[in-house]
């Protein structure tokens, strides 16, 4: 008889365990994984846009380098980039970044501003941006980013527009301290950017009626950059 | 030893150990199915607690929502008092948003747009403060002050449909814009009135909801794009619309709380939640109540602790009781072996003690009555055994001596036939004497009728004496009766005995030692000393015993099969000599070797002199 009381307290420490460890617990429940989302520039997954380094120019036309402003012209640049700053973070959700630095002297032109500006202001000035971009490029004063960053080059230009296109974006210093601009200069600012990393404009460029209200439509010009988004649609060609 | 003793006490009783799987598995079974329904029926219906109260967070959340859309959906609806088809003055205009902007504090923007699309008056107000900044189309102006015939804000209340746009995180906070048609009293659609709203007091407020102690409530829009959560973290924007949980309610569903799926690891925090979620009507947001279940279960868990020790502690009990029942059911009856060995043996005046008050008690006391009664029955046999030993003595001894007369020739010469048929009556009267002297010795000794004085006595003297007596009969048989006296000036102690007793037994020894070898060998008798005893050994040269043989050597008319019939003998003497000497405390010991020969030991208390 003896030879049950192993069997019988085996079976009772295996209930009692059972009652300790498991009794009334479920298991969790495990959903099917997805795929980790990875943003990009516009429609090109190929190309990770996480980290973005930009580099801020103050580009000055030979002709206009007596009236350049000495260092004045670094102020509201920071304050425009810090702004684009957070504004980033909140629209990707922490998900991609941006940090900036800033080429610590203006650089002059070799041409005077009539090589640059253009009389068709109404698509931005993108030859200004063209020559402008070449020019530092030549001049050896591009800055190195950190590697799979991308890379965008700013340009505070002494002349007329404001463009943007992939890695590269030109805007008109007067956008940033014209007091005509008021609440919504860091949202021009903003939305140039945002064609550096391919998104285009968010209204209608032959007769300028908004087809959005975000950043790159109606908002550029109506709202604060703080009051600003980017729209769902747009997002989502960004892999968010 | 004391591991094996243990072990015996533990687990030696067959019917000790059926007692106790016994009373384990009678109470066992119903401990551990109480405690076992107790924790299921406690968690199940925790598990519905939970449920439920996640489910009435939802409710009172869904109806803030729709209480605060409600609202400001209700000041926008606005129907002008006249019936022209036109729009609304734009004087009137102004007055109409700064009084939007002063009644609802969500209000961030308020615009009027004409039936073109052309936003003609709107108001904005500066941040949180009471103050606004207009902006007004003036009269009969054909300009406008923004283009937004071609958003859907204006596009769908034109088309008389309310608008709600997507959720956008900003800077200043999550924000919405509603936009509304404006009719006249005819019902028809004169201008679209948009309003960007701030969500940031109604986030807040869900931000804060908490269930115990860290369960909270997560937001989704109806694109499963996160817009609230009590987490410091960034927003964390789109993709949940393709997540289980988030798809299935987009899709109509809802988790109740209580399904299997319902208890996951939290999207926002990895933490594992008991999670219930409902659709937000109209809005079509997910709302969503997650409770980690290590504070949700706290409760539950110190419940079902509870429960679990006090299982724990029945268990420990019946375990512990367990044997300790079975051995005061067991007690009695291995009381009742233990007495029927005992008599077995021979002391028939054992009796137990049985006080169970049941009918193990009657049975102890029927045993009692049982060994009074065959102790009765000994006491008659011994004395009758007595009486007709003391009656056939006398006779039997006559006719040994007149046998012996007749045989000695005393009486006169007989022939040879005479002769003949007197020898066999000498030798049967003389062992019927002897038999009748041995088994009156056995019955006075049992009827503790049998005199022993005590006394200081020598040995020695005793051994010589009993060598000069068997010394003739020793040389009948050509042995050696050898003394191995004790030599020098130290003497052999004296001892505590009886001297007719001691002779007695000597006697046995000897004469069996005699008796019971071989031609030419010896009987040796020497001593031994111990501390508290004098041993007397006899150590003959015969042919010795098997060990069988010695186990039964000193019981009652036992004789080995091997001995010599034509050996006298009544198979009582050893059983005598055993007595005496334990009666004298001391003891009697055989130790023998096939083919080697026989040493009886008795050994006597000693003086310390």
């Amino acid at each position: 008889m003896a030879k049950y009381y192993a069997p019988v307290f085996l079976v009772v420490i295996l209930i009692v365990g059972w009652i300790v460890a498991g009794l009334g617990e479920r298991d969790l429940y495990r959903e099917s994984a997805t795929a980790e989302r990875s943003i990009h520039a516009y429609d090109d997954p190929t190309t990770p846009i996480k980290d973005i380094s930009i580099t801020a120019y103050y580009f000055v036309p030979a002709n206009k380098a007596a009236d350049a402003p000495d260092s004045s012209w670094k102020e509201p640049l920071i304050s425009a980039l810090d702004d684009l700053k957070r504004f980033h973070e909140i629209q990707f959700a922490g998900l991609s970044r941006i940090s900036y630095t800033i080429y610590p002297t203006a650089i002059i032109g070799k041409n005077p501003n009539i090589f640059y500006d253009t009389d068709l202001t109404e698509r931005g000035n993108p030859h200004a941006l063209e020559s402008i971009t070449d020019e530092i490029a030549a001049s050896g004063s591009a800055a190195s980013v950190a590697p799979g960053a991308y890379r965008v080059a700013y340009i505070i230009y002494d002349g007329v527009g404001a463009s943007g296109t992939n890695h590269a974006a030109l805007i008109n210093r007067r956008f940033l301290v014209d007091p005509a601009y008021g609440g919504t200069r860091e949202s021009l600012a903003a939305h140039e950017f945002y064609h550096t990393l391919g998104i285009p404009d968010g209204y209608d460029l032959a007769t300028g009626t908004s087809t959005t209200a975000d950043l790159m439509g109606l908002g550029r010009t109506t709202r604060p950059l703080k009051e600003n988004y980017l729209e769902r649609g747009t997002l989502a060609h960004l892999g968010l | 030893m004391i591991n094996n003793k243990l072990f015996a006490l533990i687990f030696g009783s067959p019917m000790r150990n059926r007692f106790v799987l016994f009373f384990i598995a009678l109470a066992l079974v119903p401990t551990l199915a109480l405690g076992i329904t107790a924790i299921y029926f406690i968690d199940l219906s925790h598990r519905l607690d939970v449920a439920a109260l996640e489910t009435q967070l939802i409710d009172q959340k869904i109806a803030e929502i729709k209480t605060f859309f409600a609202d400001t959906q209700g000041a926008m609806d606005i129907r002008v008092a006249f019936e022209q088809k036109s729009e609304i003055e734009r004087s009137q205009q102004a007055f109409l948003l700064k009084g939007l902007l002063s009644e609802n504090k969500a209000f961030r923007e308020v615009r009027l747009e004409n039936l073109a699309g052309i936003v003609t008056a709107k108001d904005t107000r500066d941040g949180d403060a009471e103050q606004s900044t207009q902006t007004n189309l003036p009269e009969q102006s054909t300009g406008g002050l923004e283009d937004v015939s071609r958003l859907p804000e204006f596009t769908a209340p034109k088309g008389g449909a309310s608008y709600i746009g997507p959720v956008r995180e900003t800077l200043e906070g999550p924000m919405i814009t509603l936009a509304m048609p404006v009719h006249n009293r005819s019902g028809d659609i004169i201008q679209v009135l948009a309003a960007d709203i701030s969500l940031a007091r109604l986030f807040a407020s869900i931000g804060k909801t908490q269930l115990g102690q860290s369960g909270y409530v997560l937001l989704f829009d109806r694109d499963g794009v996160l817009i609230s959560s009590p987490f410091q973290t960034p927003a964390l924007g789109g993709g949940f619309s393709q997540r289980e949980r988030v798809a299935h309610i987009l899709g109509g569903g809802m988790l109740s709380g209580t399904e299997t799926k319902d208890l996951y690891e939290s999207y926002v925090n990895k933490a594992p939640v008991i999670g219930a979620g409902k659709r937000v009507p109209a809005l079509g947001w997910v709302i969503l109540a997650e409770w980690p279940v290590a504070d949700a279960n706290s409760v539950i868990d110190d419940l079902r602790l509870e429960v679990l020790e006090l299982t724990l502690l029945s268990i420990a009990a019946v375990l512990l009781l367990a044997p300790l029942f079975a051995l005061r059911l067991t007690r009695p009856i291995h009381e009742l072996g233990r007495a029927a060995r005992a008599i077995e043996a021979g002391k028939l005046d054992t009796s137990i003690a049985i006080k169970t008050g049941d009918e193990l008690e009657e049975l102890g006391e029927q045993f009692n009555t049982m060994a009074k009664g065959l102790k009765r029955l000994q006491e008659l046999r011994n004395e009758f055994v007595h009486i007709v030993t003391h009656e056939l003595r006398a006779p039997i001894t006559a006719i040994k001596y007149a046998a012996a007369l007749l045989k000695d020739g005393t009486v006169g010469t007989l022939n040879e036939e005479t002769k003949k048929l007197v020898e066999p009556i000498w030798v049967s009267s003389n062992h019927l004497v002897n038999l009748v002297n041995d088994l009156l010795e056995v019955a006075t000794s049992e009827a503790g009728k049998l005199r022993i004085a005590i006394e200081r006595i020598a040995l020695a003297p005793i051994v010589q004496e009993v060598c000069e007596e068997l010394r003739s009969f020793a040389g009948e048989r050509h042995v050696e009766l050898k003394y191995d006296a004790p030599a020098g000036a130290a003497p052999l102690p004296l001892v505590f005995a009886d001297t007719t007793r001691v002779k007695q037994v000597l006697m046995n020894f000897v004469s069996n030692g005699i008796k019971y070898n071989r031609a030419d060998g010896t009987v040796t008798i020497h001593h031994e000393m111990t501390p508290t005893e004098i041993i007397t050994h006899v150590t003959d040269t015969g042919k010795g015993m098997s060990a069988e043989e010695q186990a039964h050597l000193f019981e009652k008319f036992y004789r080995s099969a091997g001995n010599d019939k034509k050996i006298e003998g009544t198979g009582l003497g050893l059983f005598i000599a055993k007595d005496l000497i334990e009666k004298m405390g001391g003891t009697v010991s055989v130790a023998s070797t096939l083919g080697e020969g026989t040493t009886f030991s008795f050994s006597l208390p000693r003086t310390t002199a």
